[in-house]
């Protein structure tokens, strides 16, 4: 399904088909600089979407407003019927953070520097939030963990700790880690930047597979051939804006804005 | 001198109060006892150990002490507290007399302000210059410009000391003055007659030059306590009048003529100097011999264990107060972290020395304006006072290891477990303190060395620990040496298992690290 497709189901005049994610005129300021300039979009259940853009062009600080990590400063941010919403510019928030912990228990999060807790196994890693958060006892947590580290292929490594995995290891684990909490939408930046070439494949695979099962994915990435190959379709953001919403074939061959076509020529 | 029972008594009976019992209040008042207050460290032959046979507590002051409790029909208690803290302990209620060569003409101008009320004399002696036998000073005239040795607390030698023109040095203790003099550091030491008759006695480097100056002891007790004082002075009139305080002032060699005449009787001795005789004999066998050092041995121990328990209860008040002041400093809300930044500030920036005095002996004033319990909880057992000030100051040096401990779990692991959905609390709980704690380990772990070290500093609250105990038997014995390495051995074995769980601690830490890298 495509950006078109899902404006339309917005603007469609019968249905009450709301899609996952509504973003609508989302304004981030840091340090009074303007960061992300009245971004909206709707991303529909099921869609993997690819984010490219220059760095430091508001690409992790979009993503972080749509978990509640970042407080947003206008607009409104809304996932699953939860949502976080500013109708001015900086005008009060009624529980911004009882909403946003509720936002982050349907997001999950992967990051490009994986994070997974250096003092536990990667199965107590794994184990972690189902315990705490969603308060499951030690065998339902396990039982979980160990479904989800089957499914990134990491079954037979449930008890080393982070430092002895590779980094595509690792990053596999992060993102069962985000599962075992059974989210609507997985978030990722840039999750394979810090991972040694020949493993970035066994990460994107997983990606892959998530999709193919209907698991509704943000990946902001430089992985341009992933990017084509697995999105459903790609945002390319500059400078705060989302410049241009395309499908995976369009944004490559027939980019409709120039700095679209500056940007990529780069990869090409 | 050896195995004091009678000081590790009062060792045992504090420890039990402390760690047991944890009683705020020490001035809880037993009925049928008299608590005498005196300074024992090296303080022959006004109270100190028998060095013979060290269950016994001797002295003329002692003896006069009993005498006066038999006549009130009390028990003497006798309480050890340090020579320049006796008149705060006594403010404080630690003991009801405060008897050790308190000079009357001196506490009498300070007596309102010290609040403490001056018993009749009940002895009369003067100052007592000496220099080295081959020293060129024949007499005190030729004093002027010279470098004199006196105790501390003694207004009255320093008073001495200015009128002839002199230069005072002040000394803990007489043993150390006398070092200095055999050195050259000083020309003269001048210190009460009978502390400098005695010390003369078993040295013979050393020769007197003629008397300066009158000296009259007193007993003092708190200003509110003036029935108690209406009793001593009519002990000391009886015993004068029955010949007991002569006869004891014989037997230690000390009846001289500013006493004799003040008790209008003879200066003639009738009973022979048998306890100075016994003090000579005894510090020559001692001293002769190394039985000295095998019979201080259980001592020290009790004492090491003191140490021991008052460091490890101040480690764990420091530990976790330490904890909490970190995490306000660290997380807590603005003005928490600005109040917290401010107490560490203060605690680190003053001496714990200050804290220590301050706590014991300062906090007690604020009694009579607060309401109960609180009036009580200012006076505080030693134990407690000491325990508090350690933990207290330790806390502050704990807090900021805790911080840098937490600053340095990367900020994307909280970001991780917020992502997770944890809370505030729960991040910090499960992801960064469960992370800090080893970064946080072997330093702590080094502070705590430390902290045996500095708990020597409670001997200033009347607390017999193993410094103190280190002093009370180098001073008694003449020995700074033979001592201070036995008291060394005990701290460094007390200190070993700390610094190899720190090295331990390390160790796995930086395998860790090398392992992250
Ligand atoms: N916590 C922050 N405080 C201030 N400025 C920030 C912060 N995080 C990001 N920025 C700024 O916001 C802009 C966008 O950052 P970011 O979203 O990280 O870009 P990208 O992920 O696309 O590289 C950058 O100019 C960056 O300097
Ligand atoms: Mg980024």
């Amino acid at each position: 399904m495509g950006a078109n497709a899902s404006r339309e189901a917005v603007a469609g005049v019968v249905s009450t088909h709301q899609p996952l994610i509504q973003v609508q005129n989302l304004t981030k300021y840091y340090h009074g600089e303007l960061i992300l300039k009245d971004i909206s979009v709707d991303i529909e259940e099921g869609d993997l979407v690819s984010i490219i853009g220059p760095s430091g062009c508001g690409k992790s600080t979009f993503l972080r407003c749509l978990n509640g990590m970042e407080v947003l400063d206008c607009g409104s941010v809304n996932i699953s019927g939860i949502s976080l919403q500013r109708k001015t510019l900086g005008a009060p928030m009624q529980d911004f953070n009882t909403k946003a912990h509720a936002l982050r228990q349907q997001v999950g999060m992967v990051f490009q520097t994986f994070n997974l807790f250096p003092h536990k196994t990667l199965l107590q890693n794994v184990m972690m939030a189902p315990m705490i958060v969603q308060k499951k006892s030690r065998d339902e947590a396990e039982a979980v963990a160990v479904k989800f580290l089957d499914k990134v292929g990491l079954k037979a490594f449930s008890h080393r700790y982070p430092i002895q995995l590779s980094g595509g290891q690792q990053q596999r684990g992060a993102i069962a880690r985000a599962l075992a909490l059974a989210p609507k939408v997985m978030l990722y930046d840039e999750p394979t930047s810090a991972i040694d070439p020949t493993r970035v494949d066994e990460v994107l695979e997983v990606m892959r597979d998530l999709d193919k099962e209907g698991m509704t994915q943000i990946v902001v990435t430089h992985e341009m051939r992933f990017a084509k190959d697995a999105s459903d379709y790609i945002i390319y953001m500059e400078q705060g804006e989302f410049v241009e919403i395309s499908d995976e074939d369009e944004i490559f061959i027939a980019p409709k804005d120039e700095r679209t076509r500056k940007f990529l020529k780069k990869f090409m | 001198m050896n195995v004091y029972r009678l000081l590790t008594k009062t060792v045992y009976r504090n420890t039990f109060a402390c760690f047991f019992a944890l009683s705020l209040s020490a001035t809880a008042e037993a009925k049928d006892i008299l608590r005498w207050g005196a300074d024992g460290q090296g303080g022959a032959p006004h109270v100190f150990y028998d060095p013979k046979n060290p269950e016994r507590l001797t002295g003329f002051e002692y003896e006069v002490a009993k005498n006066i409790a038999d006549f009130t029909g009390k028990d003497l208690q006798y309480c050890p507290n340090d020579y320049e803290m006796l008149v705060s302990g006594l403010k404080r209620g630690e003991y009801d007399i405060l008897m050790n060569a308190i000079v009357r003409n001196v506490w009498q101008k300070h007596a309102k302000k010290a609040g403490v009320l001056l018993s009749d004399p009940y002895y009369i002696t003067h100052l007592q210059p000496v220099v080295l036998k081959n020293s060129e000073i024949k007499t005190v005239s030729q004093l002027k410009g010279k470098k004199i040795g006196i105790l501390k607390c003694s207004e009255h030698a320093e008073n001495a000391v200015r009128q002839l023109g002199a230069h005072f040095v002040i000394y803990d203790d007489e043993v150390k003055a006398y070092a200095d003099l055999n050195n050259k550091r000083l020309d003269c030491v001048m210190t009460d007659h009978p502390e400098t008759f005695y010390y003369a006695s078993v040295d013979d480097s050393i020769r007197m030059l003629e008397p300066v100056d009158r000296i009259e002891f007193s007993v003092a007790v708190r200003d509110d306590h003036s029935d108690l004082l209406k009793q001593v002075n009519a002990a000391l009139e009886h015993l004068k009048n029955n010949g007991t305080l002569r006869a004891i002032y014989e037997r230690w060699g000390l009846w001289n003529t500013e006493t004799a005449t003040y008790f209008k009787t003879s200066v003639l001795p009738q009973t022979p100097a048998t306890e100075l005789e016994r003090y000579i004999a005894d510090v020559q066998s001692e001293t002769e011999n190394g039985n000295c050092y095998l019979n201080s041995l259980s001592c020290f121990a009790k004492a090491a264990a003191v140490t021991l328990g008052i460091s490890l209860s101040a480690m764990v008040l420091a530990l976790v107060f330490g904890f909490i002041l970190a995490v306000f400093r660290t997380y807590g809300f603005r003005w928490l972290q600005c109040l917290t930044a401010t107490w560490i500030e203060i605690i680190r920036g003053t001496p714990l020395m200050v804290q220590l005095l301050f706590i014991f002996y300062g906090l007690p004033n604020l009694a009579p304006y607060l309401s109960e319990p609180f009036a009580s909880w200012v006076c505080m057992n030693p134990f407690v006072a000491g325990i508090l000030a350690l933990g207290l100051n330790y806390s502050a040096y704990e807090a900021e290891i805790y911080r840098s401990g937490f600053q340095s779990v990367p900020i994307g692991q909280t970001e991780a477990a917020r992502a997770l959905g944890m809370t505030h609390t729960q991040a910090l709980w499960h992801v960064v303190f469960s992370q800090a704690v080893r970064t946080v380990l072997p330093p702590l772990t080094n502070d705590f060395i430390m902290l045996l070290q500095d708990s020597s500093l409670v001997s200033l609250i009347t607390i017999v620990e193993l410094s103190r105990t280190y002093q009370l038997f180098a001073a008694a014995n003449f020995n700074y040496f033979g001592f201070g390495i036995l008291v060394s051995l005990f701290y460094l074995l007390m200190g070993l298992p700390f610094t190899r769980l720190a090295r331990h601690f390390e160790k796995s830490l930086s395998a860790k690290m090398q392992r992250h890298a």
